[in-house]
């Protein structure tokens, strides 16, 4: 009896290795081969575990098709064997013969479309056996993209506590107008397909740091429009940013552009725009950005900016001689053209300090000249100059604003009001106006720079540029920009469709046979289980040794 | 000889590992000594698992003796010693190890990692001891602390001492609301994750905020910044002002440098201006430090930044900076970050003492099963009887037929060829 039971141990062992060498190990090399498209930018939670989700299925099939067997054919072991080892067989070899008979030509069909795009994807034969190559390949594409601009990872990131800036509180209730009674609430929406969180008026939220798929459309709509301008007729050395600066100055001088309009709350139905809503309220415009606005507290008016020269100056006057004294000696010595400039502007500021606001600052921006490499500037031109801009004629408080704007150290757009891009009708200006001023002015907020419009020397810099980094420079043009995204467009869909399947099949191929004959012997191995348990029911009632 | 190897089995199991957890876990001790029990926590919980494992061993022990001959009863103790002590070293790891990484996270906004305290829990301890110490030395310096008493016996009672405790939590409470809680939409985080660029400063420093104004903040002396460090006097402080009763009732407010903590420094390079440049602020030293208070309590009135910011020049080592300090140290704290660790040190030691435990007691824990497992199979071998196998053998009849005699007697009268032919059907027969 002992001896018997050993031998039954011993089958047994045998019935579980032979099984375990089939469906169990194929399911884990697959588990092995999916490591690296699991890693994959392009895809995520469920999809990222497909190929293991295919090879299980097909086990599962077996399973059922075993109990199914079982039922049916009790009595005739080998039946069922043969029936089991058939069903495995085109259970292992139909997925193969599915990838090389019909997947193919749907690959290759999709690699001639791709070629239209200019885009090349490697042949069939090279997809099914390097998938890992050019998923590591893609991969490490992103990464150095990610890395430039500084997005940290693939996903978007919503920097907000809470709602925007201007909203004491966040959530996904509204809050009824007016929104200066506090607090607030202002909802904020996830758009899936941009991976961005937006605020009511459709904007990215303060907070909002670009993932890939925002930082790609955003690029997108700058360079596709940048580039394809066609500049207009009779107008010199015409570009998409004259175009765009004209088109706003028009919307901004225009009593009757739907901007204005929209800014003075005038009737929805009034406006050229098809079907304009306001977003809560005729109000909203006055809201935000009248008196006690609900944006005011964020950007620097004129009236805040008024407030910090009148301490600055009080401050300065009341140490007026300790400066004169300073400047007498600093005037003879020649510090080069930024502390030229710093004195310049501190001896202007000395006879006006007890007076000092905007219109005195302005005044005497354009009131002093220095002397520089470049001759006699007056303050405005050596400033903007510094910062690669121009100044025409004399600075007004507009152009301060635009310069403070432009270095986004002073840009609020209230996220409970259209921004005057909006108002643009012609769609591509209107994408560019948009995605100009993320790359550039959300982008700088967030440190995250998209595109450097002032470039050095013809060196962009783009990315972190923070108080302790300058950022990096800019690796890509805008073209090679476009021909990468539609790249990676052709990655992302040719990943989520075939590799699975590639995967799945590449393990099939070592396995498929190995499946067939290991399921045989677990069950050849059952048979002789069964007989030497028929053998311990013999004694068991009393039969011969 | 086997109730020594019993005892030498035992103790190389759970003993030794709680041992080692002390052993592991001394860095973590000293630096949290005066935290009371709390960085003992992990050598307790490893102590609780202990004495439940002891009471599983005498459990078993005295039941395996009360058992003895029931091989059966005997094995379920071995099982039952090897499943506790399983379950009381890795086992419970296992479990606890799947949320604890979300939880540590949570509780302590992302700012100390799972990953950080699995293994390097000392340099956490060391971070943390230093947090009490140089906020105990500043509190000191600053007039906050008694004079009396010598800065070595403050240090040595340390956060035990209820001053101290009232000190680091009415101080903190004001950084958190009237610092942290005030600044609105995103911009205090972007600066907490390396954003901090212009704009993010701007609008950290203009946003409007709301202060609470009934929080009281501790502060007896004004520390003055020295705002022109230079080679021959290079120190960050050039004194200190008593505070009127009136001054110390004015309400204390918080700047994103105070958040950061960190100085911000911004190099200047001045190429061949350098020397011309360094000898005429020399020169003007005497003017230009009264101005730069002047403008540094213009930047704290309310129209500005509404708290001061210590705007100063660095001029040491032949550079030329412009240095922008927070106040923290003056104001005997640390930046946000860790003075909210500070004001939750306890708990944080609590929860470092924890992972020396964890690592011994998943390292130690194959040791201890083993240990288990042998004590098991002696215990087994004294008091478990006979195994099912000697039993089957002794099922079998005791004696063998004696063939040979049988042999003898049958063929005693046979021919020798009717013996061969006998023997040879004999051995067919027992074949």
């Amino acid at each position: 009896m002992v001896k018997t039971r050993r031998k039954i141990t011993a089958l047994r062992v045998l019935q579980v290795l032979f099984y375990a060498l089939g469906f169990p190990l194929f399911v884990h090399l697959v588990l092995l081969a999916s490591s690296s498209y699991r890693t994959s930018y392009f895809v995520s939670g469920f999809g990222a575990w497909m190929p293991v989700i295919i090879a299980a299925a097909l086990w599962v099939v077996v399973i059922l098709a075993q109990l199914i067997f079982r039922a049916l054919c009790r009595k005739n072991r080998m039946t069922r064997t043969v029936l089991v080892a058939l069903v495995a067989a085109v259970i292992t070899v139909g997925p193969i013969c599915y990838c090389d008979f019909i997947l193919k030509n749907d690959y290759e069909a999709d690699a001639a479309a791709a070629a239209e795009k200019g885009v090349s994807l490697p042949t069939y034969e090279s997809a099914i056996t390097s998938f890992d190559d050019y998923v590591s390949a893609t991969n490490a594409e992103i990464s150095e993209f990610i890395e430039v601009f500084n997005l940290e990872t693939f996903a978007s990131r919503n920097y907000n506590k809470g709602g925007n800036t201007d909203a004491t509180l966040a959530g996904t209730e509204t809050s009824e107008p007016p929104y200066n009674a506090e607090p607030y609430t202002i909802p904020i929406e996830y758009d899936e397909e941009q991976d961005a969180y937006l605020s009511p008026n459709g904007m990215y939220v303060d907070g909002f740091r670009f993932g890939y798929r925002a930082a790609k459309k955003v690029l997108t709509d700058y360079y596709s429009n940048k580039l394809n301008y066609v500049p207009r007729d009779g107008v010199e050395n015409d570009t998409i940013d004259i175009y765009l600066a004209e088109v706003l100055a028009e919307l901004e001088s225009d009593p009757n552009s739907d901007w204005s309009k929209y800014k003075r709350g005038a009737s929805a139905s009034s406006f050229d725009m098809e079907g304009f809503e306001y977003i809560y309220s005729q109000n909203e415009y006055d809201n935000a950005y009248g008196e006690n606005g609900t944006a005011n507290k964020y950007f620097i008016t004129q009236e805040r900016l008024d407030e910090i020269l009148e301490v600055l100056g009080g401050a300065l006057a009341s140490e007026q001689a300790t400066i004169d004294s300073v400047l007498l000696i600093l005037g003879g010595v020649d510090l080069g053209s930024t502390f030229n400039m710093i004195i310049g502007l501190i001896d202007g500021l000395m006879d006006s300090l007890d007076t000092l606001d905007t219109d005195s600052l302005l005044e005497i921006l354009n009131g002093t000249t220095v002397t520089t490499e470049d001759g006699e500037q007056t303050l405005a031109e050596l400033l903007f100059g510094l910062l690669g801009m121009e100044v025409e004629g004399e600075l007004t408080w507009a152009d301060l604003q635009n310069l403070l704007a432009s270095t986004a150290i002073s840009v609020y757009i209230s996220p409970s009001t259209y921004p005057i891009y909006y108002f643009i009708e012609d769609e591509g200006l209107r994408d560019y106006a948009y995605a100009k001023y993320y790359a550039t002015v959300h982008g700088a907020k967030l440190g995250s720079v998209l595109v450097d419009e002032t470039p050095e020397n013809g060196v962009e810099y783009v990315g972190g540029i923070t108080m302790s980094s300058s950022g990096t420079i800019n690796p890509y043009t805008g073209s090679e920009l476009l021909s990468l995204f539609a790249k990676w467009d052709c990655d992302e869909e040719i990943q989520g469709k075939y590799y699975p399947f590639f995967i799945v099949r590449s393990s099939l191929i070592k396995m498929s046979a190995a499946i067939v004959f290991t399921l045989i012997a677990a069950y050849y191995f059952t048979s002789l289980i069964d007989k030497q348990y028929a053998k311990l029911t013999l004694k068991a009632e009393g039969g011969s040794k | 000889m086997k109730k020594l190897l019993k005892i030498i089995l035992f103790i190389i199991g759970f003993p030794a590992l709680l041992a080692f957890v002390v052993w592991k876990s001394i860095t973590v001790l000293q630096e949290g000594s005066t935290y009371s029990f709390w960085p003992y926590v992990g050598i307790i919980l490893a102590g609780l698992f202990f004495i439940a494992y002891l009471i599983t061993f005498i459990v078993t022990g005295r039941k395996s003796k009360k058992n003895a001959g029931n091989s059966k009863k005997v094995m379920r103790q071995v099982v039952a010693l090897v499943l506790v002590a399983f379950v009381f070293t890795a086992g419970v790891w296992l479990v606890v190890d799947v949320p604890l990484p979300d939880i540590l996270s949570s509780a302590t906004a992302g700012t100390i990692t799972f990953d950080k305290l699995r293994e390097d829990y000392a340099d956490q301890a060391e971070r943390n001891g230093l947090l009490i110490e140089n906020f105990i030395h500043w509190n000191y310096e600053n007039g906050n602390l008694d004079h009396s008493v010598s800065e070595e016996e403050w240090q040595r009672r340390g956060w035990s001492d209820p001053y101290v405790q009232e000190l680091i939590s009415v101080n903190f409470k004001s950084m958190d609301q009237n610092g942290y809680a005030t600044f609105r939409g995103p911009w205090i985080n972007l600066a907490d994750d390396d954003r901090l660029t212009i704009p993010v400063l701007v609008h950290l420093v203009l946003n409007q905020r709301e202060f609470n104004e009934e929080l009281d903040f501790i502060l007896n002396y004004e520390m003055i910044p020295n705002l022109v460090q230079t080679d021959d006097n290079p120190s960050d402080f050039s004194g200190k002002v008593e505070l009127t009763e009136e001054e110390k009732e004015l309400l204390v407010k918080w700047s994103i440098l105070d958040m950061q903590g960190t100085p911000m420094e911004i190099a200047i390079d001045l190429g061949a201006a350098g020397s011309a440049i360094g000898s005429v602020i020399d020169l003007l030293s005497g003017s230009i430090v009264p101005l730069l208070y002047t403008l540094n309590e213009a930047i704290a009135d309310d129209a500005l930044a509404g708290t001061p910011i210590y705007i100063g020049l660095d001029l040491r080592d032949g550079e030329f900076a412009i240095k922008i300090n927070s106040t923290v140290e003056a104001r005997g704290m640390w930046d946000y970050k860790s003075s909210a660790w500070l004001n939750s040190n306890h708990l944080l030691f609590a929860v470092i003492s924890v992972f020396p435990a964890r690592q011994w007691l998943y390292i130690w824990g194959a040791i201890v099963i083993f240990a288990s497992l042998a004590i098991g199979a002696i215990r087994l071998k004294e008091f478990g009887g006979k195994s099912e196998e000697e039993l089957q053998a002794e099922e079998q009849p005791s004696y063998a037929p004696d063939w040979e005699a049988i042999d003898a007697e049958a063929t005693k009268d046979m021919s020798p060829y009717e013996k061969t032919y006998y023997y040879a059907q004999q051995a067919r027969n027992r074949r």
